[in-house]
């Protein structure tokens, strides 16, 4: 074994960066007091030299870590020094590690497919499993589809966002499937995020492609609509998460047997642009779709360009016009996420009311991960109270002012999962709860008795 | 005011003029005596300097022709130049004009797919329609939002295309917004729309184009390009991908309107199916009917049945007979296969075609006609050209693309031949009745052939 070169220093965000010899490879591994924490790629800086950048998991308290920088299989010590530690917090003293033992999966967002004839690139973000970017990988179903997956890359805004999460800055993915060299018999429109360690890979979630170029038809391109509605998307970045949303509670509603058939009625709670009826609508061809919001600009959109008779304007307060026990299976995503209790208690009893005697609710809520996306701008002792209580619906969402009456109704609202299990048992056996299944949200599966 | 000039080797008019001052205008409306002749874009010139460029292609005159040449920029005079015109010919002395005679469609060659930001573009090539850009249109179904850039510089063209004026303005985008697209509406087919206009008469009828709707229509394909290149030459996957849809939604169409796909489980035979481009897409998309292939390359029929289904495929000799049985199909597709055959070799086939089609039956049989003659006419002297205009024939050049890949070495082709010469010998063996023009990108020609009922 050579001896260590390297010199190594720690930042301010509990990141250790520094040079390293030229023949290092492509990645170098970091261990902690012994243990394998984490393998990052070697950059090259101005000056042409190899470097790394790695930031370690979150500490409960300030404390003493030997560190180790190796190289890639973990054999040749490049780097040993014992780094004073620091508890890191966000600007309001919450500290990151409260934020992150919490243990959310690593979230993920595509927002970009392209394709230039010959390969079908996908590309957007995925939390480093567990801090660690060497232990994300993809994996299709079918033998012999040809494709690369690049990852970690640089993925700015990302450590802003994801302040708690180690290694956030190095989340961004480009997978790139050939599908001309792919088998014609093979399914490259279908992989899963898998978790390698210690020579096994776990699945961490499912990623489908619309293959069909019809699901990108037909999304408003009033930027606006879809921004009330997705911060910060425009038509482009809402269809392929869109897809997998749809996707999602195909699979959901499937395990119920609430699949495509005449009879079959679905209602999309909150539909917006309808981001997610339009795949309804345009693949389950005998059920019967039906979609309402508050939004009466989106609902016209919708009435305009999905089918007239099959959008309405919610009130902000139930009754809807649904008759009762009308529907086998509603939907809501991002709905539970802008309400206050008394309105969310409201729309529980509607739901339950529209529903057929054990129809199924699939509604989503900002459950650990949804709160903790949010936490850069939350203090310590909001997350305490927050920790005890389970609930939080004072802050406003600006996103409908002048859509509805009401300036107060519209909230961010996030809630614990005990939360959920204690004040929506009340109208629903809740059947499961499935963490960050949409995004950053939860899902709540719940079925009307 | 721009300063004109007159290239009688290329037969084109070159204009130079200060932006400074003058228009700056992206497009220049060219007049020949008086009658407006094309639209061409305007250039920054390379060297600079606020100097603006156009230059155009005259229609080429059997004669040395005297005329008055005028350049506008958006209706404003730029300037005026008489010319003696000077008959365009090529290397071997063939005059444009005569080419340009057989008054054929334009070529086109399918675009290029890709997507991006929910946008698909598509890129590819089209003559200008009667020499002038602006002529050419292009036409989706209602609710389809899009935009066309087209008569983009395309300076490769103008040695293949040498005898069509302003082939160097060939390039097209089409940009086809899916998500501003309506519900309904159908992004994945186009025409091709010919405004007519100017002394030439009316346009040409119109080409549909189909795109594949879905990336399934992307995978899977040779791993080795020679399997492609041996059946169109340039090709690759994105290539073969979208010609292989355009071509099967091309056949579709005829076969749906001879009643041939509306049978319960029709026998369908592609005749020459090379690795399947076309093949793949009955299979896929007719779940009744039953798709054969058959080609006389023997590894892309290997390929075939591998891929897309061993049962489905089989070698063929160079000569008949196959081991199909009598009038076993109901539908025949040949692309591109005739247009590789000799005299003799096309009889043999189509009496073969004839034996295995079922009385009644349909055969969608193409061929390199008047247009492709042209196309192909940069390396063909006067003599040739004469010899053609008589006998409407020409099997004489070989084609090597299949070398050492079938047994004679001569057998393969690259045979043109007129639309009478077809409705004289095809007509023997089949009751012709229709002969599409330039239905497979503006390029090849293709007979309906009914195999009549027993006498």
């Amino acid at each position: 074994m050579t001896e260590p070169v390297a010199d190594i220093s720690m930042g301010d965000d509990d990141t250790i960066r520094g040079p390293l010899p030229g023949d290092c490879g492509t990645r170098v591994s970091v261990f902690c007091d012994g243990v394998r924490w984490a393998g990052v790629p070697v950059a090259t800086d101005d000056a042409g030299r190899s470097t790394f950048a790695c930031q370690l998991e979150p500490l409960p308290e300030p404390r003493k870590t030997a560190v180790e920088v190796r190289d890639a299989a973990g054999e040749r010590v490049l780097s040993r020094s014992v780094m004073q530690r620091t508890r890191r917090t966000n600007e309001y003293g919450l500290a990151a590690h409260d934020v992150y033992r919490l243990g959310h999966p690593p979230l993920t967002a595509l927002p970009w497919v392209g394709f230039d004839g010959v390969r079908l690139t996908i590309g957007g973000g995925h939390l480093p499993p567990r801090g660690d970017p060497s232990s994300l990988g993809v994996r299709f179903d079918s033998p012999g589809v040809v494709h690369t997956f690049t990852y970690p890359l640089r993925s700015p805004g990302w450590e802003d966002v994801y302040w708690y999460w180690p290694n956030a800055a190095n989340s961004n993915l480009l997978l790139a499937i050939d599908l001309p060299a792919s088998p014609s018999e093979a399914d490259p429109f279908h992989f899963e995020f898998v978790e390698t360690r210690d020579g096994d890979a776990r699945k961490l979630s499912d990623v489908w492609i619309p293959s069909d170029l019809r699901a990108f038809l037909n999304f408003t391109s009033d930027v606006s609509r879809i921004d009330r509605v997705l911060k910060g998307n425009d038509p482009f970045s809402i269809v392929l998460p869109s897809y997998l949303h749809f996707r999602y509670l195909e699979e959901q509603f499937a395990r119920f047997g609430i699949v495509d058939g005449a009879g079959i009625r679905l209602l999309d709670w909150g539909c917006g642009v309808g981001r997610l009826s339009a795949h309804f609508i345009r693949t389950w061809r005998q059920a019967e779709i039906r979609g309402t919001d508050i939004d009466a600009a989106n609902v016209d959109w919708c009435r305009t360009s999905l089918g007239r008779e099959r959008f309405e304007v919610a009130p902000l307060w139930p009754p809807t016009g649904y008759p009762a026990a009308s529907f086998d299976g509603v939907f809501g995503v991002s709905v539970m996420t802008h309400l206050t209790a008394e309105a969310q208690a409201a729309w529980l009893r509607e739901l339950a009311r529209v529903l057929k005697p054990g129809g199924i609710a699939l509604l989503t809520f900002a459950g650990t991960a949804g709160t903790a996306v949010g936490s850069r701008w939350r203090s310590a002792s909001w997350w305490a109270a927050y920790s005890a209580r389970g609930f939080d619906a004072e802050t406003h969402d600006r996103a409908l002012d002048g859509f509805i009456d009401d300036p107060d109704y519209y909230r961010h609202t996030g809630q614990t999962r005990a939360n959920v299990r204690a004040t929506w048992s009340a109208h629903f056996d809740v059947l499961e709860m499935i963490d960050a299944a949409f995004g950053n949200q939860d899902l709540a599966v719940l079925r009307r008795r | 005011m721009a300063e004109l000039s007159y290239d009688a080797a290329a037969d084109v008019v070159r204009g130079r003029w200060s932006s400074d001052g003058g228009p700056a205008a992206a497009e220049i409306e060219i007049e020949v005596d008086g009658a407006a002749w094309s639209r061409i874009a305007g250039f920054d010139a390379p060297d600079g300097g606020g100097i603006r460029e156009f230059h155009c292609s005259l229609a080429p005159v059997a004669q040395p022709t005297r005329s008055v040449v005028a350049a506008f920029a958006g209706g404003e005079l730029l300037g005026r130049i008489d010319v003696l015109r000077r008959p365009l010919r090529n290397a071997h002395g063939l005059a444009a004009a005569e080419v340009l005679a057989t008054d054929h469609h334009p070529f086109s060659a399918l675009p290029w797919v890709s997507l991006g930001d929910a946008k698909l573009g598509l890129n590819g090539m089209h003559l200008p329609p009667e020499g002038d850009p602006s002529k050419l249109s292009v036409e989706f179904g209602d609710g389809v939002a899009y935009a066309v850039q087209s008569g983009l510089p395309s300076p490769d063209y103008r040695s293949h295309y040498w005898y069509w004026p302003n082939s160097d303005f060939a390039g097209f985008i089409l940009t086809v917004d899916l998500a501003a697209s309506a519900r309904d509406s159908d992004p994945f087919h186009f025409r091709f729309v010919y405004r007519s206009g100017g002394n030439k008469g009316a346009g040409k009828r119109p080409i549909d184009v189909w795109l594949p709707p879905n990336f399934s229509s992307f995978v899977g394909f040779p791993a080795d390009p020679s399997l492609m290149q041996r059946v169109q030459t340039w090709s690759n996957a994105a290539t073969s991908a979208t010609t292989g849809y355009n071509a099967y939604k091309t056949l579709e169409a005829l076969f749906a309107r001879s009643g041939v796909l509306q049978e319960s489980n029709p026998r369908i035979l592609d005749w020459g199916c090379g690795h399947g481009r076309i093949a793949r897409h009955f299979i896929d998309a007719s779940p009744g009917a039953r798709v054969f292939g058959t080609d006389v390359d023997a590894e892309n029929v290997d390929w075939c049945r591998t891929h897309l289904g061993p049962d489905r495929f089989q070698l063929s000799p160079l000569w008949p007979p196959t081991g199909f049985p009598d009038a076993f199909f109901d539908g025949i597709f040949g692309v591109s296969v005739m247009t590789h055959l000799t005299a003799d070799a096309q009889h043999a086939w189509l009496e073969e075609l004839a034996r295995i089609l079922r009385p009644g039956g349909v055969g969608l049989i193409t061929f390199q006609a008047e247009g492709s003659a042209a196309f192909g006419s940069s390396w063909r002297d006067c003599a040739w050209w004469d010899r053609w205009n008589a006998t409407g024939f020409d099997d004489g050049q070989i084609d090597s693309a299949l070398e050492g890949k079938i047994s004679e070495p001569t057998y393969y082709r690259n045979t043109t031949q007129s639309r009478d010469d077809v409705l004289e010998r095809w007509g023997r063996f089949f009751e012709v009745s229709a002969i599409e023009p330039a239905i497979f990108g503006g390029y090849q020609d293709c007979a309906v052939l009914r195999k009549r009922a027993q006498p």
